[in-house]
């Protein structure tokens, strides 16, 4: 470690015309004096979390796929085997892996003869809140506190965004969807308050913006002028940065010069994806924003990007991503599967059908491995920020062809500071809420004194 | 053979047979049916009107059908009932049905009630006759 003497705060944020760009975790953000740092004056940042859904449940919680382990491996403990499941690409972190198998999903379930068949339009709303969503094509919507919320009024206030809310389908149908649910249950994962849905956005440039954009200057040239002209948000923090890398050690310089070209090389993405889509050629998806890119896998490369550098800047410390969209008819030619996403989901216990809704799933799992992948090629402090984190993925229905919610598939990747061990598959008793799990990543996260959470009947120990 | 093992199957034998003499009534289907057929989800929700005979109406993607039926041993038969107008799903916030005797199901819909409590049943479509299963729909707790 080169320690320079210089102290930096860990909120440090280079600024310019139209431009905040929030620095990294940096060594020069150690306390100068050993005393000081085993008495951490310096508060370490909480565990970042990372909260991914994927809708239509997974292969490997039907009859066909659990009696062929397609989603949760054989064994439980370490010694589990992920060749095959769907989850083989993150075979690389299988130290940093939780999968927690065998929960359910009870809030997500009919309850009245009219909701029954409606669980698409319902089931988003339950992921993260683990609550009963009111049957209503209103306004008057009633959930629960989502995980990311609850956790983001307690960590978020102290960054720039107490939380982002990302998402790659569109999820602008306002309105009454089907069953007489309204569509916000379907656009959003993350619930602020039992009646407020947070809106999630589906275009990088929004979300670029709001990582790095600053404060507007009031000034359209300004403001607007820099993207039309092409112009970079580094150019208006070019100084301030040059100034502070002529004050950092070797190590540290290295570290914000590769976290500035991160940033350039995703506006680079951004501009080349816009310029591409401003030619006015049909698009393979029309209406999408002009900085989305029409590949699947790209588009959520690149917001994944954007999410893990606000993570490593600490301009966010909580992150809800809905990967898809119940219903979603996408195809994922990268699974090797031509079929679309939801006839795919209704298998009919097909053997050939369950696998090839399993090859889907693990092409989403190798896209969650990309991020992990991010987030462990960043080094803070002595770990990593994988290390740092907690990245939780999964699904809020089980067997799609049933439209249940049952064995539903999840798992949690990271740290979280080091209060959970990982490495481990534990599988919870028939009938246990994915609640009751969650009341477990809340301790995790160090939220002690939560007890209870959405519908839990108590709480599912990580550790 | 153990004694233990030797009881169990004199017991579940019993049980069983049991089950199949023990006679039944439109009482025991009447409720909240959540019924599976060809991948999804379909509400059936069955009043029983006397000990041979019942009401039911059949709900998907906020459509009604109004159907009656007649019991006969296990089995009960439905079939759709013109002489009732849907209700409409409108009024509980969904899109409105059309009425009932729009869609009567082209052949009647048989219900049996299994010893496990569950039913199961036959269905015409217009891709054709399938089977179905169906459960109680569970309260929630």
């Amino acid at each position: 470690m080169f320690v320079t003497g210089m102290h930096l705060s860990r909120r440090t944020v280079l600024r310019g015309l139209g431009a905040a760009v929030a620095v990294p975790w940096l060594e020069a953000m150690r306390p100068a004096d050993v005393a000081a740092r085993t008495t951490l004056t310096t508060a370490p940042i909480p565990p970042r979390l990372v909260c991914i859904e994927m809708v239509h449940g997974a292969a490997g919680s039907s009859v066909v796929g659990r009696r062929e382990h397609l989603w949760a491996p054989a064994a439980t403990g370490r010694d589990f085997d992920l060749t095959p499941t769907s989850l083989r690409a993150l075979e690389p972190f299988r130290d940093a892996l939780t999968i927690v198998s065998g929960a359910d999903v009870p809030s997500a379930d009919p309850t009245e003869a009219r909701e029954i068949g409606g669980d698409h339009f319902r089931s988003s709303a339950t992921f993260l809140t683990q609550s009963y969503p009111t049957r209503t094509a209103g306004a008057a919507v009633h959930a629960g506190v989502s995980l990311d919320q609850l956790y983001a009024q307690r960590v978020g206030q102290s960054t720039p965004l107490p939380s982002m809310q990302l998402c790659i389908e569109p999820t602008d149908q306002a309105g009454g969807c089907e069953y007489g649910y309204s569509c916000v249950y379907s656009d959003t994962i993350s619930w602020a308050s039992p009646t407020r849905p947070l809106p999630m956005t589906r275009d990088p440039r929004t979300v670029f913006d709001q990582i790095y954009s600053g404060t507007p200057t009031g000034d359209p040239r300004v403001d607007r002028g820099r993207r039309a002209e092409d112009l970079s948000v580094l150019d208006g923090v070019r100084e301030a940065a040059g100034r502070l890398l002529r004050r950092l050690g070797a190590s540290d310089r290295a570290r914000l010069v590769d976290y500035l070209d991160t940033v350039r090389e995703i506006e680079r993405r951004l501009q080349a994806v816009e310029a591409r889509h401003a030619d006015g050629e049909p698009r393979e998806l029309p209406g999408a924003p002009a900085a989305a890119p029409d590949g699947y896998g790209d588009h959520v490369a690149l917001m994944a990007d954007l999410f893990v550098q606000a993570l490593r800047s600490d301009t966010t410390r909580v992150v809800a991503f809905k990967m898809s969209r119940d219903g979603s008819n996408r195809v994922f030619p990268e699974s090797g599967v031509s079929a679309p996403f939801h006839p795919l989901s209704h298998h009919g216990e097909r053997p050939e059908r369950v696998r090839a809704l399993a090859a889907v799933n693990a092409y989403h799992v190798r896209l969650l491995a990309d991020i992990l992948t991010k987030m462990q090629a960043i080094q803070e402090g002595e770990g990593t920020l994988l290390d740092a984190s907690l990245v939780l993925y999964g699904s809020p229905m089980g067997n799609p062809n049933q439209h249940n919610h049952k064995y539903v598939p999840f798992l949690l990747a990271g740290h979280a500071n080091g209060t959970v061990a990982g490495g481990r598959h534990l599988a919870v008793a028939p009938g246990t809420p994915l609640s009751d799990v969650f009341v477990g990543v809340l301790h995790a996260l160090g939220v002690d004194d939560v007890t209870a959470f959405g519908d839990s009947e108590g709480a599912f120990p990580l550790s | 053979m153990s004694i233990r093992f030797a009881v169990a199957v004199l017991t579940t034998s019993w049980m069983a047979t049991l089950a199949a003499q023990t006679p039944v009534t439109t009482a025991d289907f009447a409720g909240t049916w959540n019924i599976e057929f060809m991948s999804h989800q379909i509400a059936l929700v069955i009043d029983a009107k006397d000990a041979t005979h019942v009401t039911a109406t059949m709900m998907m993607m906020g459509r009604d059908l109004a159907l009656k039926g007649e019991l006969k041993d296990r089995t009960l038969t439905l079939v759709g009932d013109r002489s009732v107008e849907s209700s409409t799903a409108a009024a509980e916030g969904g899109p409105a049905a059309p009425p009932a005797h729009d869609a009567p199901p082209p052949k009647p819909i048989v219900v049996t009630l299994q010893d496990d409590g569950t039913i199961s049943g036959e269905m015409m479509t217009t891709r054709g006759p399938g089977t179905w299963t169906g459960e109680r729909l569970k309260k929630r707790k």
